[in-house]
């Protein structure tokens, strides 16, 4: 579905990324994984068009999106969701729900039945609606963030980046059920994590970056018995899990 | 009797300082939603407000009629402000780039007026609007209670323009994360090109709603323009109610100086921005820009 080649980022006069490669098909889960400065969002962002590669190629579903603009690859179903809970700070928590239903074509009676549904998934959102996104918490803000990507119609790839980082443990909760919901319908994720919380939870492949590299690829349940690879990348001893 | 005579004349500059304050607004309201949106310090913004007067000058003097002229100035500008957009900014979107861009424009706009029209003032004002009515003790200009009513009209349309539609949330959302509201499908290239021809529609309107008052002559909106940052900055960067509440502040304050303390007039806008940005640095109803 998703086919990233030789991808290489320059940002000022570093490398970023040198040369990934990988595949997403329907359905799977891809953990992007590594210490801070590995190049993980800069891969989620290339991806979503917020930062152009000097070289390589990106292609969804046999198309080439590699020059197109950001939202031509919303449009393909290629959606992001930011680590820095990037809401619409000044608009409601229903008004962040509807303007992302809006732009994603849907009509307004649509856009409101959706976000019907939305509060049925989320209902702490329904409670919460009037509210800015800036006068939420973390994890409301969070939910929010999570909740306007699964209200969107077309979804094919999920680009989602450290959802459970820093959030409380009931949080963390509520955003792993999203997150399950979303592989149940079929959706492709690509989860950046820097520590290994959801892939325990929901199995997938894995990836390791370095440096703008990949060192290694394989899948979570071999990675998760892999000390040595879990200490020399993610910087994890099993007490910090 | 001194002090019937102060409430009179307190109350007549309140009322001109109303009409004053929502020409500022229909001017800074433009400069602010394409800085909020767009990043873009809109240099040539007063210029278009100098050519939307003289254009509404020229047609409204020849029919007679103000409803051609609001027409021409909005309908010329909002054009101008498209080709502007769509054939100059877009050439290069980097900060820097656009400002020497509308500098630029600013020079050729002003100097291609000033051809045009000359080192000239000229002013025009519909009969109907001529004369003053008198509100028990207070006198009030009759085109200056046309500017208050017709001001409101156009603010409230912008007002939902930007709350109630589809295009507004799209500008909203755009302003506070431009790079997001892409992500969900919005051809933002559009949005620019729309709110850039908007707020260049509204710098024309309030440069011939001007011209029954003050008339037009070379570099009027140039100068306006300080007055419109200044606003900007005092209402908070970005922000429309800002916008709309420094609008309406300064016209007021302005007013009153020009009645009470006349040396102040000009000073007086500097006065309260730097008293604003002492105590409230991100502007009354800014948000902190990281």
């Amino acid at each position: 579905m998703l086919e990233i080649k030789d991808l290489k980022v320059f940002i000022g006069s570093l490398y970023i990324l040198q040369g990934i490669s990988l595949s997403v098909h329907k359905g799977e889960i891809i953990y992007l994984l590594g210490r801070n400065g590995a190049g993980k969002t800069t891969l989620l962002k290339t991806i979503i068009g917020f930062i152009k590669p000097s070289s390589g190629s990106i292609a969804m579903n046999g198309i080439d999106i590699t020059r197109e603009p950001t939202y031509v690859r919303a449009k393909l179903g290629i959606r992001y969701v930011p680590d820095n809970k990037r809401l619409f700070m000044s608009l409601s928590v229903e008004e962040n729900l509807y303007t992302a239903l809006l732009a994603s074509g849907l009509s307004k009676d649509k856009a409101i039945e959706r976000i019907e549904y939305i509060y049925n998934v989320f209902p702490d959102l329904k409670r919460l609606r009037k509210l800015k996104a800036s006068q939420l918490s973390g994890g409301q803000q969070q939910m929010l963030n999570l909740a306007r990507i699964l209200a969107l119609p077309n979804t094919k790839i999920l680009l989602v980046d450290e959802p459970v980082e820093g959030l409380s443990p009931m949080f963390v909760s509520k955003i792993l059920d999203a997150l399950m919901r979303l592989v149940e319908e079929g959706l492709s994720m690509i989860i950046v994590e820097t520590r290994p919380v959801l892939m325990e939870k929901i199995n997938g492949r894995y990836i390791i970056l370095n440096g703008g590299k990949i060192v290694s690829e394989g899948y979570t349940e071999d990675l998760l018995k892999n000390k040595i690879l879990i200490e020399t990348y993610l910087g994890l001893h099993k007490s910090d899990k | 009797m001194i002090s019937e005579m102060s409430l009179e004349i307190f109350l007549s500059a309140l009322v001109d300082g109303i009409a004053l304050g929502f020409i500022f607004l229909m001017f800074s309201l433009g400069l602010s939603i394409i800085f909020g949106l767009m990043r873009i310090v809109n240099f040539a913004h007063g210029s278009m407000f100098t050519l939307g007067a003289y254009i509404g000058y020229e047609i409204a003097s020849k029919t007679g009629n103000i409803l051609y002229g609001l027409l021409a100035a909005s309908a010329s500008m909002a054009l101008l402000g498209i080709v502007i957009e769509r054939f100059l900014l877009k050439i290069r979107r980097e900060p820097l780039a656009q400002v020497i861009i509308t500098i630029g424009l600013m020079i050729l706009l002003d100097r291609l007026a000033w051809i045009r029209w000359g080192d000239v003032s000229y002013i025009w004002y519909p009969q109907w609007l001529e004369g003053v009515i008198y509100a028990g003790p207070i006198i009030i200009y009759k085109y200056r209670l046309f500017l208050i009513v017709f001001g409101l009209f156009i603010s409230i349309l912008v007002y939902i323009l930007f709350t109630k539609t589809k295009y507004g949330l799209f500008v909203r959302a755009g302003i506070d994360d431009r790079e997001m509201i892409q992500a969900f499908g919005v051809n933002i290239e559009r949005v620019f090109t729309a709110t850039f021809s908007i707020g260049s529609m509204l710098a024309g309107l309030a440069g011939f709603l001007l011209v029954p008052w003050q008339g037009v002559y070379p570099l009027i909106g140039t100068n306006y323009l300080l007055n419109a940052f200044a606003i900007i900055i005092i209402g908070g960067i970005g922000s429309l109610e800002g916008t709309i509440i420094a609008s309406i502040l300064v016209g007021i304050i302005q007013q009153l100086c020009a009645y009470y303390v006349p040396y102040l007039t000009e000073v007086s806008l500097f006065i309260v921005m730097l008293s604003v940005l002492l105590t409230k640095p991100s502007g009354l109803m800014g948000k902190v820009i990281e």
